[in-house]
């Protein structure tokens, strides 16, 4: 069972919400936390054990850190470890992807950073220890949000003691935004994945066909990324919890800086707030300024991974963020925005060669393709692949700008009513397609 | 409206979670063994996918749009310009091919039997006219795999090459438009490659009289929510004309259980795959008597390539027997006298080949 399987909307969702809905108000961190803890086991039966004492160990060590609070060296020796045993377990399943090809097990890398980040709140006192292990767990381990996240600190996850029962506006709201993300997934990063696969899968590697390849990987990637994140926002909303944006049409930036606030916002702010505000001097020289931003875009990269690439990439988008802060920024201002958004288009897409590639050899020969360095322009056999999915395609294009957002927003303010309307049909059109491509 | 919208979609994943559930059909059974290993998540998806309210209607309209983006080609099937639906072949392992041909070289060296190898290409290589030419470019190479099978069986069988008489004749009705199979006409351009390999005397077309049945019906291939872009399809029934002749089917079941059929078609049986008129079907060991002049033996392994041909090879032989040897226990290949008959023939269709076949169990045969 995913959360984009028929069982999970048919069967695991209305069981689990109604489940939620009429446990009384002092249980309901310990229902949402066994629903969490039971959607894992269905799941992902051979990694539970694994998430388990993952959730665990955190647990064990907040209260670790709790209770040496009048022994500093104890104190520090537990942050330490724990600050180790996270970035340990990133690197480990990282490593053990790359070594052997088996996958990372779901959630880890979202409840490590989400650890690492906790950790370091309450060791600063920026934040309260957590001492309720379900909801200490469900921080953690909220089903919705292991897949992608989005990343939450323990202060804006828990405005209130208890989960608030969420009103029938919130699961109606909840319910239009998880169906949004849903559809996202399944109507478009999956066909149009499929699209990207075929094209890398050609005998001839031709420019329209290099091009096409990174258009169709980088859409793939945002409507995977940010429908997950949809459907965790969605479903954090019936389940009474307000997880943040993650992503705010980020391929229409009109710079590299812009793209990159834009683009998986809470793990860009996450790195924002424990690496570079904690690294950053009152007057940085541009050498520190570099180093910082650099580790910064290096570690957002890390968050796909511990691979190469994601780690060259990272730096890739630094240099750019450099570039604009030093020099190209005052001309980009100057510039229409329609050309700075042709501008960062190109370079976000060919960040994208290096984000995709399999090898040094692979990328050489996309960025050659990209810049024209073929022998051929295009094929047919570039044109078919293309051709068979014209419709994601087309209603990608459009999604990865804010018309449609607009549109929607303009009407929804001239006739609740009608945005209402509009809500119902768009989901319950969106539902019955997503179930026709899920059967 | 948003607790209106909060009730409707509420209702609709409930509703449609119980109607699933009071389907009727067995619901999964949660046990340790199965939670454990993905297999209850698995069955009740499965479940779920089978009976959820208006599946078909919901399976047609994926199919619609998938059709409205300009996809011709659904799960390894391609949506031919002319109404076929032609089944796509992976790239195999080139293990398998070199197994199966071992397989096929060992057992003629074992039993001397006068051999012949017959492979036949399927629809989608030979009609590749009717699918997109970038996609036909992809096309898994049947024709250069028969070639180096029938390298390797070289001096030791006789080999059929029937690959040229069917693109000879490709614009013709030689496969169905949504069976993997070749139809009976296909069956009678592979049965004049083969006799004439064998210097038999082809029968012409002429010499047969042609019935037809099952109009319009759409198979397996149509099945789902491509059959509203398929054409039907129709059976065609050969009878020699020219001497009065005899048939009799025995068909023996995995169980042991044999059937007589009288004539070489059934069209009395209402058959849920109507190309089993021909020959009735094919069970794991068919046999077929003919009261010709004929007094040679054939013994034919083969696949469902055979319903087509078969019916003309009974013209020149006394007695036929087929053996699928992927659905024949092992009791009943064991019980198969090889030297009985004076000739042996491997038919398989590409793709049935590729699978290996079964040909691993000639081993069985022993005598």
């Amino acid at each position: 069972m995913q959360l984009y399987s028929l069982t999970f909307l048919y069967l695991f969702l209305p069981v689990s919400l109604a489940l939620f809905l009429i446990t009384p108000a002092k249980w309901r961190s310990a229902a949402l936390f066994l629903i969490s803890i039971a959607f894992y086991g269905l799941s992902q039966p051979d990694q539970f054990l694994i998430f388990c004492g993952m959730l665990v160990l955190q647990y064990a060590l907040s209260e670790g850190l709790r209770r040496t609070e009048g022994s500093p060296r104890l104190h520090k020796a537990i942050y330490v470890f724990g600050i180790m045993e996270n970035a340990g377990a990133m690197i480990l399943f990282s490593a053990l992807n790359q070594i052997t090809g088996r996958a990372i097990p779901l959630g880890t890398m979202v409840v490590a950073f989400t650890s690492l980040g906790y950790l370091v709140d309450v060791y600063k006192y920026d934040a309260e220890y957590e001492t309720n292990f379900f909801r200490f767990g469900l921080f953690l381990g909220f089903f919705a949000k292991l897949y992608r996240g989005p990343l939450v600190r323990i202060d804006n996850l828990w405005k209130k003691p208890i989960p608030p029962k969420p009103t029938l506006e919130q699961i109606g709201n909840g319910l239009v935004k998880f169906i949004r993300g849903l559809a996202k997934y399944v109507l478009l990063s999956v066909p149009i994945g499929q699209v990207c696969a075929d094209l890398k899968a050609a005998d001839e590697l031709t420019v329209v066909g290099a091009w096409m390849v990174m258009i169709t990987f980088a859409m793939k990637i945002f409507f995977d990324l940010s429908g997950f994140c949809d459907m965790a926002r969605g479903l954090g909303l019936c389940f009474g919890l307000e997880l943040p944006k993650n992503f705010w049409f980020p391929f229409q930036s009109a710079s590299v800086t812009e793209f990159f606030s834009r683009f998986n916002m809470t793990v860009t702010e996450f790195f924002h707030y424990y690496v570079y505000d904690n690294l950053k001097s009152e007057k940085p020289t541009p050498l520190q300024d570099a180093l910082n931003t650099s580790l910064v875009c290096m570690l957002a990269g890390v968050w796909f991974g511990i691979r190469m690439n994601f780690i060259v990439w990272g730096l890739y988008i630094a240099a750019f963020i450099l570039l604009e802060k030093w020099f190209l920024g005052r001309y980009l201002e100057r510039i229409p925005r329609f050309f700075t958004g042709i501008y960062t288009f190109c370079v976000t897409m060919l960040s994208m060669v290096i984000f995709s590639a399999d090898s040094l050899g692979e990328m050489l020969r996309y960025f050659g393709a990209m810049f024209g360095f073929s022998a051929i322009f295009s094929t047919a056999e570039t044109a078919y692949d293309i051709s068979g999915s014209v419709i994601p395609l087309i209603a990608g294009a459009v999604l990865l700008t804010n018309f449609m957002s607009v549109l929607i927003h303009k009407l929804r303010r001239r006739s609740p009513s009608v945005g209402g309307a509009y809500d119902l049909v768009m989901s319950t059109v969106l539902l019955a397609l997503c179930t026709a491509y899920l059967l | 409206m948003k607790k209106a919208i909060a009730l409707f979609l509420a209702a609709v994943l409930t509703v449609s979670g119980v109607l699933a559930l009071l389907s009727g059909k067995a619901f999964p059974i949660p046990n340790f063994g199965a939670l454990s290993s993905s297999s209850f998540s698995v069955g009740i998806e499965s479940f779920l996918s089978e009976n959820l309210p208006e599946r078909d209607k919901l399976s047609q309209l994926a199919v619609r749009l998938l059709y409205l983006s300009g996809r011709r080609e659904f799960d390894g099937v391609f949506l031919g310009e002319d109404g076929s639906l032609l089944k796509n072949i992976e790239a195999p392992e080139t293990d398998t091919i070199e197994a199966s041909a071992d397989a096929i070289g060992d057992f003629i060296s074992d039993h001397r039997a006068g051999a012949c190898v017959m492979l036949i290409p399927t629809a989608v290589i030979i009609k590749q006219q009717e699918i997109n030419s970038a996609a036909a470019d992809r096309l898994y190479n049947q024709r250069h795999m028969i070639s180096e099978v029938y390298a390797d069986l070289s001096g030791k069988a006789v080999t059929v090459d029937v690959y040229q008489s069917l693109f000879a004749h490709r614009s013709e009705y030689i496969y169905y438009n949504t069976e993997e199979n070749l139809t009976s006409l296909g069956g009678y351009y592979v049965y004049s490659e083969y006799a004439s390999a064998l210097n038999l005397r082809v029968r012409p077309i002429s010499d047969f009289n042609i019935a037809y049945a099952a109009h319009g019906f759409q198979g397996s291939l149509a099945s789902g929510a491509l059959g509203e872009y398929a054409s039907g399809d129709f059976i065609a029934m050969y009878a020699y004309t020219q001497y009065e002749r005899e048939y009799t089917v025995t068909h023996t079941a995995a169980d042991g259980t044999r059937t007589v059929q009288e004539g070489l078609y059934d069209r009395q049986t209402a058959w849920n795959d109507p190309t089993d008129i021909l020959l009735g079907g094919l069970t794991p060991i068919t046999e077929i008597e003919t009261n010709g002049p004929y007094e040679e033996w054939l013994l034919v392994f083969g696949d469902e390539t055979a319903k087509s041909w078969m019916p003309f090879l009974a013209n020149h032989y006394a007695h036929i027997t087929f053996i699928d040897l992927a659905a024949a226990p092992d009791s009943m290949l064991a019980a198969i006298r090889v030297s009985d008959y004076q000739q042996v023939l491997f038919a398989y269709s590409a793709d049935t080949f590729l699978e290996g076949a079964g040909l691993d169990r000639l081993t069985l045969l022993t005598e």
